[in-house]
């Protein structure tokens, strides 16, 4: 627990979202460092600092930027900050508690894909955050620091809070520009791959609020300050958001690699009331579960697909020995079902089907055959549709199926 | 899509090597080498929306399975449409379109020709394995000539983007989420533009349904047949729907030349003239019924009167532009051999305002053949030859009309019937009564453009034929034979041919020197 936090170093301290609290560390000296230099140097610097996107695919980001074509203007920057995936409440902290961080990573970002326009898309539910963002939008405008030429450096930025409306699929690249761009929010057909053509058919570059957070970093300290951290394929540090069945549920910042019973032990405080545990979600709903005997994986990309699941969006849920599994993905397979756009027939009819077949079995109404359904209709959902969210709905699914059949089958009256 | 290159890509689908133009999807790289790939969203007139999941193959070097209307071919593709996972992963399709789908099949008016009872035959399973409540949706009027019917709604949004990108009315699109998804109108609004009915034919399935046909016939017993629509000098290329001879319905029929898959709501639901009341049933001379021997031998005295009287002078044709061409060139014929080849006159429906959509036109001319009249007769003789110089001409004295009208619901010039009374002896060939057949002396009961064969030329000068799609109704003949036999009569001999006879005598006309009528085809032929 040596780690000091870098990302979320000072939102405990109060008045830490205001302008002259950031400028007092040595706030937006990474932006000003960056505009010195040329783009690419500064999209260098970031592919050499190993940078994983933190919205939960762990693209390299500084490879993302890369794609953007030479000739065609204007470019967009949207940084994801509609935070939804069940059980991660990391980029909330920073756009309420430190919005300057995010800022100052937008500019440096823009400043490397000469983009003169960034939307912040803000997840509907997050008022307070939002409130917050704009306050430093205007603050940064007052400085000098978005607007025209800013930092006197001829480069001119201009920044938008866009708010979401409460739904989860916004959260995904394409369907985020739908909605951008005014439309409801549908996932859009890819390729043409966003950075190609994006936002109002412009390149675009969406990266996550955590991500553009660790830019600041990045360029006051150096990419190679930044490899320091974590492991050789998941550089840096990263939020997890622990919550379920442990004591402190909460943000915690650690290195990429951090064992994940440390996490949950030492960071988290440990299991609640002291009890087992059954299950861990180790990144967010959509990935599968990791069992007690996993628990000295390390937090890492690699790891957790070595491992068959997947890091995510870094929201560890933990499950004590007390939770019924079936009870629990039922709850998951409504809130797919809640929330899968219809676009795409296996999503539209898969996800509701699964959250109804799951409370079937829950109401005790199960029949045998129920179980080998599922994991059909999973593999007909899997791999078969415009976005992710299908394979999102499926992934957990098949997971707590196969990994707990037993309570399932328990609950099967025959 | 080829305005920036056309070189061709090399591909290979199914094991076979296949050369089509770069830029092309593979969906329609294959159908365009008849190579099935089923699918619901896609609409080759439409964009590409990519929801249905149906047409997926397995593209090598792509690790998940591709959807075909939205992968553009490369160079040396290989192409799976039938691979095992292929097969199966559109079985699991078919099985989710139908989880909430209510199979009401046997009182769907989209039976028959529905894409899900296509497609199920293929992939469908025999037995369903979702056993728990459905999705119940709305069904609701979206308009007069529109129905909706939610639960039978796979959301494949061709409707939606009909109204997007074709009529650019937009009144419909998807509300609500997941399986709740379904198709509405927005709130104040109803789909009552002219091209409305096309979303009936786009719908792939039983959800959008023609008010005028629902519940009219099972598509199964009808008789379907070929045909073009009359109502404006576009002309639409249809499908005329039958069921004991009576007409159903009037479908459009691709043409990408002409109207691509769509026409307009005017020209599909003008059809009920053809089986009403108002339709001559046989010749008649001065109110009386008669034979069509006796018609033709008084139609010959009548003529050979006339010329003998006043050697040609006083004779003259008034014949409207919905006549087709092989009618327009015997008329010329008969004046030319017989008559004053300077007698025949023209008329035509009021011309109206073009109405234009973004993907769609309706000439504001509602005359299908004015260019087959300008072929024909020439351009000059044609524009010197309106209703109003036939006014003058009667001011001058006239003994004989006759009268080629061909108009819909009996519709014949105004301002003719005012001087008609001038003019001693009206001879009529049209196939409804009407205020001038009140005036004739001899009525020869013509048919419609669904009853007979012949060619028109649309405004953009493409020759398409007419075929039959019924058995006349009542006592008429087409005016091209009632002509040839008339000639034969005062000939004195000859034989009567029919439409493509006729059209081959026509090649000697200059603009249908190299076309051969059987090569016109289903779509028609450009012509100069």
């Amino acid at each position: 627990m040596a780690f000091e936090p870098v990302l979320l170093k000072y939102i405990n301290i109060e008045n830490s979202e205001k302008m002259d609290f950031y400028l007092s560390h040595n706030g937006y000296e990474g932006a000003k460092k960056a505009l010195s230099m040329d783009p690419k140097a500064v999209t260098e610097e970031v592919k050499a600092s190993g940078l994983r996107g933190r919205g939960g695919a762990g693209f390299p980001t500084g490879l993302k930027w890369s794609f953007i074509p030479a000739d065609k203007k204007p470019v967009y920057l949207s940084c994801n900050a509609d935070e939804s995936e069940p059980g991660t409440f990391k980029d909330r902290y920073i756009l309420e508690r430190d919005p300057h961080e995010l800022l100052e990573g937008i500019i440096i970002c823009c400043w490397a894909i000469q983009s003169n326009q960034a939307y912040i898309y803000i997840r509907g539910e997050f008022t307070l955050g939002a409130k917050i963002v704009n306050r430093a939008i205007k603050e940064a405008r007052e400085k000098g620091y978005i607007g025209k030429n800013i930092f006197g450096k001829g480069f001119d930025l201009d920044v938008f809070v866009m708010r979401g409306a409460g739904a989860y699929i916004c959260g995904e690249e394409t369907a985020q520009l739908t909605s951008i761009e005014g439309s409801r929010g549908n996932p859009k057909l890819k390729p043409p791959f966003p950075a190609v053509v994006g936002l109002f058919g412009k390149p675009t570059i969406i990266n996550n609020v955590e991500t553009l957070a660790n830019l600041p970093h990045i360029m006051n300290k150096g990419a190679d300050w930044h490899k320091s951290f974590g492991t050789e394929k998941s550089p840096g540090f990263k939020i997890f958001s622990v919550s379920g069945h442990v004591k402190k549920p909460g943000n915690y910042e650690v290195p990429l690699g951090t064992p994940l019973r440390e996490i949950i032990y030492e960071y988290a405080g440990g299991v609640l009331n002291d009890k087992k545990i059954k299950a861990v979600i180790p990144g967010g709903s959509s990935t599968p579960l990791i069992t007690p005997d996993q628990l000295d994986i390390t937090m890492d990309y690699e790891s957790l697909q070595a491992a068959g699941s997947m890091l995510g969006s870094g929201a560890i849920t933990v499950l004590d020995e007390d939770v019924c599994m079936v009870d629990a993905i039922w709850n998951l397979m409504r809130f797919y079902h809640h929330e899968s756009c219809g676009q795409c027939t296996p999503c539209r009819e898969g996800t509701g089907w699964l959250e109804k077949l799951v409370r079937r079995i829950k109401m005790g109404e199960g029949r045998k055959e129920d179980l080998d359904n599922i994991l059909e209709i999973c593999a007909n959902m899997q791999g078969k549709t415009i976005c992710v969210l299908s394979d999102a709905a499926a992934m957990p699914m098949k997971s707590y199926l196969n990994t707990f059949k037993h309570e399932f089958e328990a609950m099967i009256r025959d | 899509m080829s305005d920036t290159t056309n070189t061709m890509v090399s591909l290979r689908i199914n094991g076979k090597e296949y050369k089509v133009e770069s830029g092309t999807t593979l969906i329609q790289a294959c159908h365009n080498n008849g190579i099935d790939v089923p699918h619901y969203c896609y609409h080759k007139d439409l964009s590409v929306a990519g929801n249905c999941r149906m047409c997926l193959v397995k593209v090598e070097k792509i690790p998940k399975p591709a959807i075909a209307c939205a992968t553009i071919v490369t160079e040396g593709m290989v192409v799976d449409t039938q691979a095992p996972e292929i097969v199966k992963a559109r079985e699991g399709v078919m099985e989710f379109l139908l989880v909430n789908h209510p199979l009401d099949c046997p009182v769907c008016d989209q039976a028959g020709e529905c894409k899900l009872q296509d497609y199920s035959y293929t992939y469908g399973r025999s037995v369903g394995r979702f056993k728990e409540e459905k999705v119940v949706k709305h069904t609701k009027d979206f308009g007069s000539h529109v129905k909706y019917w939610g639960t039978r709604c796979i959301v494949c949004t061709r409707c939606v983007r009909f109204t997007d990108e074709i009529s650019g009315t937009q009144e419909l699109a998807v509300f609500n989420r997941g399986d709740h998804s379904e198709i509405d109108i927005f709130p104040g609004m109803e789909i009552e533009n002219p091209l409305s009915m096309n979303v009936v034919d786009v719908c792939p399935v039983g959800a959008l349904v023609s008010s005028d046909f629902l519940y009219q016939a099972r598509v199964w017993f009808m008789e379907q047949k070929n045909s073009i629509c009359l109502e404006c000098s576009v002309g639409c290329n249809t499908r005329i729907d039958s069921l004991d001879n009576e007409i159903k319905r009037i479908v459009p029929r691709d043409n990408q030349d002409v109207n691509k898959s769509f026409m307009c709501d005017y020209g599909r639901l003008n059809f009920n003239y053809v089986h009403h009341a108002s339709r001559i049933e046989s010749p008649m001379a001065e109110g009386k019924h008669i034979s069509w021997k006796e018609g033709i031998d008084l139609f010959k005295k009548k003529i050979q009167d006339s010329i003998n009287k006043n050697k040609g002078k006083s004779l003259a044709f008034l014949v409207s532009a919905w006549n087709d061409n092989e009618t327009l060139y015997l008329v010329q014929r008969l004046t030319k051999d017989f008559l004053n080849e300077s007698d025949v006159f023209f008329f035509m429906k009021e011309r109206e305002k073009d109405q234009i959509f973004p993907k769609f036109r309706i000439s504001g001319d509602r005359n299908p053949n004015v260019q087959g009249i300008k072929t024909i007769f020439g351009t000059d003789y044609f524009d010197k030859r309106p209703v109003k110089a036939l006014l003058e001409r009667i001011n001058q004295g006239l003994d004989t009309l006759v009268f080629l009208g061909g108009l819909p619901n009996g519709k014949v010039p105004k301002e003719l019937m005012d001087d008609l009374d001038k003019v001693r002896d009206t001879i009529v060939m049209d196939y409804s009564h009407s205020e001038i057949t009140k005036k004739a002396s001899l009525i020869l009961p013509s048919l419609t453009y669904m009853e007979k064969s012949g060619s028109y030329i649309n405004d953009q000068k493409r020759l398409q034929r007419i075929l039959p799609a019924i058995d006349p109704i009542g006592g008429g003949k087409a005016d091209s034979i009632v002509l040839q036999e008339l000639m034969n009569a005062l000939k004195g001999e000859g034989s009567v041919l029919s439409a493509s006879g006729v059209f081959d005598q026509m090649r000697s006309l200059n603009a249908f020197k190299e076309v051969n009528y059987r090569a016109i085809t289903d779509n028609g032929i450009p012509i100069e």
